[in-house]
């Protein structure tokens, strides 16, 4: 894949791939630094995508490994997560709706994205996380719960 | 909450334009620092070698054990060496519509190289292999370990490190396909010797922990010298096998750790070009007086001393022995003969291995 395609990719989803870390990481420097990661694995690998559909959902994926890579290093889980976290909460203070959002574990976070912001449903979840597609649908049931979502399918 | 204000609440979640085209520049940066010479396998790479292999005769061998020849001496030719100790029939699964077999291993537990074979066994299955897409990142919940190009193997902890699968197109059938694995991890020295194989089956991704560490012995040597290469580090130990190597050292300053927004942070304090002069100044030195330059596919990085590690803070080099042919313009396989290396030089210090 030529760089200007990865370009095109990159000017596409770059705002997808930014938010999947942000809600993984929760934090903006390092969910620029694993939204750089993910691209720079796009660039490294040059996988061939038959659709921009496969092509996003494996920035989707990929984006959620590098994050779940880092939240496991050791010198990340150094850190009082508590209190560095709950200061770049505290930076959308104004903005309680989304430290709700961002209170979900990830395992809700990342389905509730896809099916509310970028309209998968839930068969397409389940095949982009390579869930069963109960376990996606028990997730974001389980997510309304939290975040008391009206149901406005 | 309605639908409309968690999509209003995740809007806000964004970057500047000036941050956007900052980071894809440190993309293209990023990129372009990991040089030819120093890039780690990938999809591309491992078509230019599956290509040279199928140029390449096929040696005349010993059939292994369900009459099929060779294919891992076929994509490596190199491991007609140490034949003997390529594994048979590793893993099988079955699902009643396709089987698939770990046909052939190679590994050191650093690197990992596998002939993967898929069967049909009905139509479904058929149909199944047909379309399947093998490259297909997933995490499978058998081991917790995630697969960012499908078919590959995992260590616990999930070690970075790289994979991926080249499909061998010349032995597929409508009820056949093949597959030729490499895995290129960082450094192991792992009690449980195991890492986790991902798959897929026709009911959905799988993995499964094998044993990866007996295949191929790996030595094991202290490094010691009245000298030191650079007042950066100071290299400790060095693991070697046919297959790959490891420079283990105690970081002085590499790199630094500091305490920042979000937590830890690594900050790198040598330059490419100071790296790339170790690298190029450093080499095997064998019995016979050859110096072999090593081949070095991932260099320092960080490491949080264990036992694993010889309670070492700094991955200085590891990688397989491939090497880039200048020639072919890709990386080609290659094995050294690890008993018959007696010293290790970097920077011009020598480090008697015997």
């Amino acid at each position: 894949m030529e760089n200007e395609e990865i370009k095109q990719l990159y000017d596409k989803y770059f705002d997808t791939v930014y938010r999947v870390c942000f809600l993984l990481v929760k934090n903006e420097a390092d969910a620029k630094d694993m939204t750089q990661e993910t691209f720079y694995r796009l660039i490294k690998h040059s996988p061939l995508f038959e659709t921009d559909g496969k092509a996003k959902a494996w920035l989707i994926v990929t984006a959620s490994n590098c994050c779940k890579t880092l939240l496991k290093k050791w010198w990340y889980k150094k850190a009082d997560a508590d209190g560095d976290f709950k200061e770049e909460i505290c930076n959308f203070s104004d903005n309680e709706i989304l430290k709700t959002v961002l209170s979900l574990d990830k395992k809700y976070s990342i389905p509730t994205y896809l099916y509310y912001y970028e309209g998968y449903k839930t068969a397409e979840i389940a095949q982009i996380l390579n869930e069963k597609q109960s376990t996606v649908q028990t997730r974001l049931a389980k997510a309304r719960e939290i975040l008391k979502i009206e149901l406005s399918e | 909450m309605k639908t409309n204000d968690y999509i209003k609440a995740l809007e806000s979640v964004k970057v500047q334009k000036n941050t956007k085209e900052e980071i894809w520049q440190n993309v293209l940066n990023q990129e372009e620092k990991a040089a030819p010479k120093n890039r780690r396998f990938s999809v591309k790479r491992f078509a230019a070698i599956a290509t040279a292999a199928a140029c390449v005769a096929v040696f005349a061998s010993p059939l292994i054990s369900s009459g099929i020849e060779s294919l891992m001496r076929k994509m490596y030719p190199q491991s007609a060496k140490i034949a003997d100790k390529i594994e048979t029939s590793v893993f099988e699964d079955n699902d009643g519509h396709v089987k698939m077999t770990v046909e052939e291993m190679l590994s050191d537990m650093q690197s990992v190289y596998m002939i993967v074979h898929y069967e049909a066994l009905d139509e479904t299955g058929k149909e199944w292999l047909a379309n399947r897409d093998f490259t297909q990142p997933f995490i499978s919940d058998d081991t917790g370990a995630y697969f960012d190009f499908g078919l590959g193997v995992r260590l616990e902890e999930e070690r970075s490190g790289t994979f991926g699968n080249s499909e061998i197109e010349e032995n597929r059938t409508e009820n056949e396909r093949w597959f030729y694995v490499t895995c290129e991890l960082q450094h192991v020295n792992n009690e449980n010797k195991r890492g986790a194989f991902g798959y897929y089956m026709t009911d959905g991704a799988k993995s499964t922990w094998l044993d990866i560490g007996t295949n191929v012995e790996t030595y094991v040597y202290e490094l010691t010298s009245d000298e030191s290469p650079s007042d950066r580090f100071i290299p400790k130990y060095l693991t070697v096998s046919e297959l790959s190597f490891t420079i283990f050292a105690e970081n002085i300053s590499v790199y630094s750790l500091y305490e920042g927004s979000g937590g830890w942070r690594m900050e790198s304090l040598i330059s490419i070009e100071e790296m790339t002069e170790v690298e190029e100044s450093t080499c095997f030195v064998m019995a016979d007086g050859e110096k072999i330059p090593v081949a070095i596919n991932g260099g320092m990085g960080c490491l949080e001393p264990d036992e694993s590690n010889y309670y070492c803070d700094l991955l200085l080099f590891d990688g397989t022995h491939d090497y880039f042919n200048e020639e072919t313009q890709s990386y080609e396989h290659r094995m050294i003969d690890a008993e018959n290396i007696v010293g290790l030089e970097i920077m011009g210090v020598y480090y008697d291995l015997k």
